[in-house]
């Protein structure tokens, strides 16, 4: 192998797969960052050791999908809209006189719509937990890779919304993890 | 604030050139979008089948910084098959 490692070599086809289900979970759902919701959902969503026991715990792609609007939606009920990152990272560029909207028409003339994402959403501060944690994960049940299974280990062991949307929905979180450890060795 | 303004943009118009929140704020979302132009851009040159040789070499940078900044994304975004 003569490339160098990046950190993309360290998860396996089907982890790749479920972030980048996490990522068009949290814009199809109109956030604009992955939090560890977003992950969850695209674990299920998924191909992979954790859409398969999550499923048999009952935690479906729908069912999650509909428990994070209706928290995501309490929650700006109760304190009113995020600010929307999006138009703050716009604002600060129109104020160097740049039109951020000019630029990705004009891109998406050429590349096709869509083509300049920007602002990218970024992950939450516990969705890099997960992250973290997974690597751990993996690394304790002897794997050199993070496969799907770490991941839904990680979301569990960091408390955030996707623990919240699991318990609202009744799923037993700790049965949930002794399945995946069962799968997992 | 007007209707039809977003809190966001009567924040940014109220906030004056001299403070430094604000002029930071513009360079680190300059970087941000710096860095999607050059994706998009580093696509385009592979697609066109560019040499990470030749698209560091346009950049100015290293052949080293250019690939490990976009081969590992563009492997698990399945953009690039064969090796380089």
């Amino acid at each position: 192998m003569t490339e160098a490692t990046s950190v993309f070599d360290r998860f396996t086809e089907l982890a790749k797969r479920a972030l980048a289900a996490s990522r068009e979970a949290a814009a199809s759902l109109g956030n604009d960052y992955v939090g560890t919701e977003h992950q969850l959902i695209g674990l299920a969503e998924a191909a992979g050791t954790a859409s398969e026991v999550l499923r048999a715990h009952g935690a479906e792609p729908a069912g999650l999908r509909a428990e994070t609007t209706r928290q995501f939606e309490a929650y700006v009920q109760a304190h009113g809209d995020p600010v929307p990152r999006g138009q703050v990272a716009k604002d600060a560029l129109s104020w160097l006189g740049i039109d951020v909207a000019e630029i990705q028409r004009r891109a998406g003339e050429t590349f096709g719509p869509g083509a300049l994402k920007y602002p990218r959403a970024h992950y939450s501060g516990r969705a890099k937990m997960v992250l973290q944690s997974s690597f751990r994960q993996a690394r304790e049940l002897g794997k050199q890779q993070v496969d799907t299974e770490h991941l839904l280990l990680g979301i569990l062991e960091t408390q955030g919304s996707a623990t919240r949307v699991l318990a609202a929905l009744g799923v037993d979180t700790q049965a949930l993890r002794q399945s995946v450890l069962d799968r997992a060795t | 604030m007007s209707a039809g303004e977003t809190p966001a943009v009567a924040l940014a118009a109220q906030v004056t050139s001299k403070d430094p929140a604000t002029g930071l704020r513009a360079v680190l979302e300059l970087r941000r979008l710096l860095q999607e132009l050059e994706r998009l851009h580093v696509d385009n040159a592979r697609a066109q089948g560019w040499s990470w040789e030749n698209i560091a070499s346009a950049l100015q940078v290293s052949r080293q910084s250019v690939h490990e900044k976009h081969a590992g994304r563009r492997k698990a975004a399945g953009l690039e098959n064969g090796h380089d």
